[in-house]
């Protein structure tokens, strides 16, 4: 068991002074099966109105009012997160029978959704792949080999980029990486969602930055975690924040504000550090992700 | 029915309704036309023959309205919480979970209490003798001030012919819609109407309906949100509100929770509307129920939720996803007519029997790449109403009626509702919005 304190820090400049703010902030980890949220604190620079909720899918949202007039926003979360060991081996292997899909809840999840549309050159791609419709190893496959077909290139894209553009180019990062792999899932007949959060560094780091990977749904309800940037199943080495159908539904901030100019793209920082508790052992790396 | 017919002197016919265009125009009844991508206001045609419902007919028409509202109303607010029906297999999960219409922020409390739909208009048609439902409109669902105005115009300029009928009174609606609003709110603060503004085709109704209600129009820049509350300001005051009536797609309805690039819209009013502060009617989650992909599932929600059997029958759909759907939509593509799902309006409509060679081809083609974007129903005979022709005669024109259904403590079916005409004798459309015009709709007292 392991324990971390993420600072995730979001610094939105504006180009004038605009009267006032709002803002949805996913940020929150909550509990889940495979960790233990031991807390969340939310700081606002400048002063702000704060409410939380829990969205459609369970995660916990925070509405942030500004009232003043500002030219930068800081918010700034920190939580404390035990990731749990794994309770069952990360694999897919009995695939779904569709007209039991048709009344389960995860049903939701093999839709298309608006950042993940059917598209025709799907079935070349799974041929590429070598995914075979409802064949969970091959699939399971895929997600490690997925990094062979697209180039990770931070930068190559933002968080705004279609689709299409990221199959027609080869390029990305995570959040590409996870809407690419949730394609693939859906066609070949596998619920799929998105998760958003962060990757545990290695002992001797603590500068981290924001993830995204899937989760495959399987008949007998278990979320499966795919990886497909670091080519690997979730074990323990993931700190989960927030799930949805594609990254439109977990945007970490989301808002608008009252001025003319349009902003500028907010910087991000996370923190991310290794906790030692009383009654826990030394934190170390649940697992060495391999060198991108 | 006598109508006087004005002749110039060579014998040609003048314009036959000169005085009901004159009254629609003073009294700025209009509704906007698309034309070369602006909005342009005119009158909205108006023709003098009302419709006549017997009393009987009514009564009946009036059970299966209320009854489908009613069923409508807990679907939206199921699908929003539980979901029963989609576990109980009565509904596909692929019909709700595909719809882009389920907007999934705007779940949360309110979204769970019964009267999501506030006002309802149902569209429906008389084929052989038999009414049919066509489509519900829950979403913001408009023409109850045309109606209003029809009755009026008839009262003016006919009022000998109206007064001897005795048609049922549609006055009370402003009153009860008030009282409707009032109800959902918190007991201070303001009742609006929010106004996507003077380019929306149906300003005008817009306009009226504030003005009926005694409260304010407002656009969407005079409103401030939070979690906390929404406010009109004037000036730097602030005055809460408690009700909104907004004519607005709920999608647009606020940048933070919906489309992120709207620049109509109020910031965090669904955050307002989650905490239980400001009421918004319709509630912003009815588009799911009216959902063209829904619509064939309204006779099992109404045996589901309520235990009856449906009142109005409505036509078979076809799911074009569906193969053997789409193998009988295009084996007998001149049955058909072909809707997007999406659609309002009239737009994308494309009817089997004058369809040209690329109509026919832009259905295959949709149909091919997008096959849930579309559904098929056969093409109906509806009936025609005698209507005033341009050279005085009367002809026979297709006809709709949209009656509306206001739900809160006292459930109430406008009586008659806003009956649509196709803008000439071949027509098929009747919307607004595709040249069409209204006359009055009489129930029998």
């Amino acid at each position: 068991m392991a324990r971390y304190e993420v600072s995730h820090r979001t610094l939105q400049r504006y180009r004038e002074h605009v009267h006032r703010s709002r803002n949805e902030v996913r940020l929150k980890p909550i509990d889940s099966a495979t960790q233990r949220a031991l807390g969340s604190q939310i700081a606002v620079d400048p002063d702000a109105e704060i409410a939380d909720s829990l969205d459609y899918y369970n995660n916990a949202v925070w509405m942030v009012a500004v009232e003043t007039p500002h030219r930068e926003l800081i918010i700034e979360v920190t939580s404390e997160v035990e990731v749990l060991p794994p309770l069952f081996e990360p694999r897919l292997d009995h695939p779904w029978d569709f007209d039991a899909m048709a009344f389960n809840p995860a049903a939701e999840y093999i839709a298309s959704s608006p950042r993940v549309p059917r598209l025709r050159g799907l079935d070349s791609l799974l041929e590429e792949l070598s995914v075979r419709a409802g064949d969970a190893a091959s699939l399971m496959a895929a997600n490690e080999t997925l990094r062979d077909h697209f180039a990770y290139v931070p930068g190559a894209t933002t968080v705004g980029t279609r689709l299409p553009e990221v199959l027609e180019r080869r390029v990305g990062v995570c959040q590409d990486f996870a809407h690419v792999m949730l394609a693939v899932a859906r066609q070949s007949g596998w619920p799929a969602r998105y998760v958003s959060g962060y990757v545990v560094p290695r002992a001797s780091e603590t500068i981290g930055e924001s993830h995204a990977w899937i989760e495959v749904g399987t008949p007998d309800g278990r979320w499966i975690g795919l990886d497909p940037t670091h080519g690997v199943a979730v074990r323990d080495g993931h700190i989960r924040v927030a799930v949805g159908r594609d990254y439109d539904d977990v945007a970490p901030v989301r808002g608008t504000f009252a001025g003319q100019l349009p902003g500028e793209p907010p910087e991000v920082s996370v923190v991310i550090r290794p906790l030692v508790g009383a009654g826990v052992g030394p934190a170390t790396p649940a697992y060495v992700l391999s060198d991108q | 029915m006598a109508l006087t017919l004005r002749e110039t002197a060579g014998g040609a016919v003048a314009d036959p309704l000169v005085a009901e265009r004159e009254w629609f125009s003073e009294h700025g009844v209009n509704f906007g036309l698309v034309q070369d991508g602006t909005v342009v206001q005119r009158p909205i045609p108006f023709d003098p023959i009302p419709r006549v419902i017997p009393r009987l007919e009514w009564a009946r028409l009036q059970r299966g309205l209320l009854q489908r509202v009613l069923a409508l109303d807990h679907f939206v607010r199921d699908v929003y919480d539980a979901q029963r029906i989609l576990r109980a297999g009565r509904v596909p999960g692929s019909v709700v979970y595909g719809s882009p219409s389920f907007l999934r922020y705007a779940s949360g409390p309110p979204a769970r209490l019964a009267g999501q739909v506030c006002v309802a208009g149902i569209d429906l048609v008389r084929v052989a003798g038999e009414w049919l439902v066509l489509e519900d409109n829950l979403r913001v669902p408009s023409g109850m001030a045309y109606a209003l105005a029809a009755r009026r115009a008839m009262i003016d300029l006919h009022r000998d012919r109206t007064v001897e009928f005795g048609p049922r009174s549609l006055s009370d609606y402003a009153r009860r819609l008030r009282q409707a609003l009032q109800n959902r709110g918190p007991h201070d603060g303001l009742v609006v109407v929010l106004t996507p503004g003077p380019y929306n085709a149906a300003y005008y109704e817009h306009r009226e309906l504030a003005r009926l209600m005694n409260c304010r129009l407002v656009q969407s820049h005079e409103l401030i949100a939070s979690h906390r509350g929404c406010w009109l300001v004037e000036g730097k005051e602030r005055h809460p509100v408690s009700t909104i009536y907004h004519r607005y797609s709920p999608e647009f309805l606020d940048p933070v929770g919906g489309a992120p690039n709207s620049l109509i819209g109020v910031p965090a009013l669904l955050a307002a509307w989650r905490g239980g502060h400001v009421a918004l009617a319709n509630a912003p989650t009815c588009g799911v129920g009216d959902d063209k992909s829904v619509f064939p599932y309204v006779p099992e929600m109404i045996r589901y939720y309520l235990g009856e059997v449906p009142i109005l029958e409505q036509p078979p759909t076809l799911d074009l996803s569906h193969p053997p759907h789409a193998a009988a939509a295009f084996d007998r593509f001149h049955d058909h007519v072909f809707k997007p799902v999406d659609g309002s309006g009239g737009k994308g409509i494309v009817f089997g029997p004058s369809a040209g060679e690329v109509d026919r081809a832009a259905v295959m083609a949709t149909a091919l790449t997008r096959p849930s974007a579309l559904i098929a129903q056969p093409l109906l005979e509806i009936e025609r109403l005698s209507c005033v022709g341009p050279d005085g005669d009367i002809e026979d024109r297709r006809c709709d009626l949209r009656p509306f259904v206001i739900l809160g403590d006292d459930p109430w079916v406008v009586p008659g509702g806003l009956t649509r005409v196709a803008p000439d004798a071949d027509s098929w459309l009747v919307n607004s919005s595709a040249g069409g015009g209204i006359k009055d709709t009489w129930v029998e007292a």
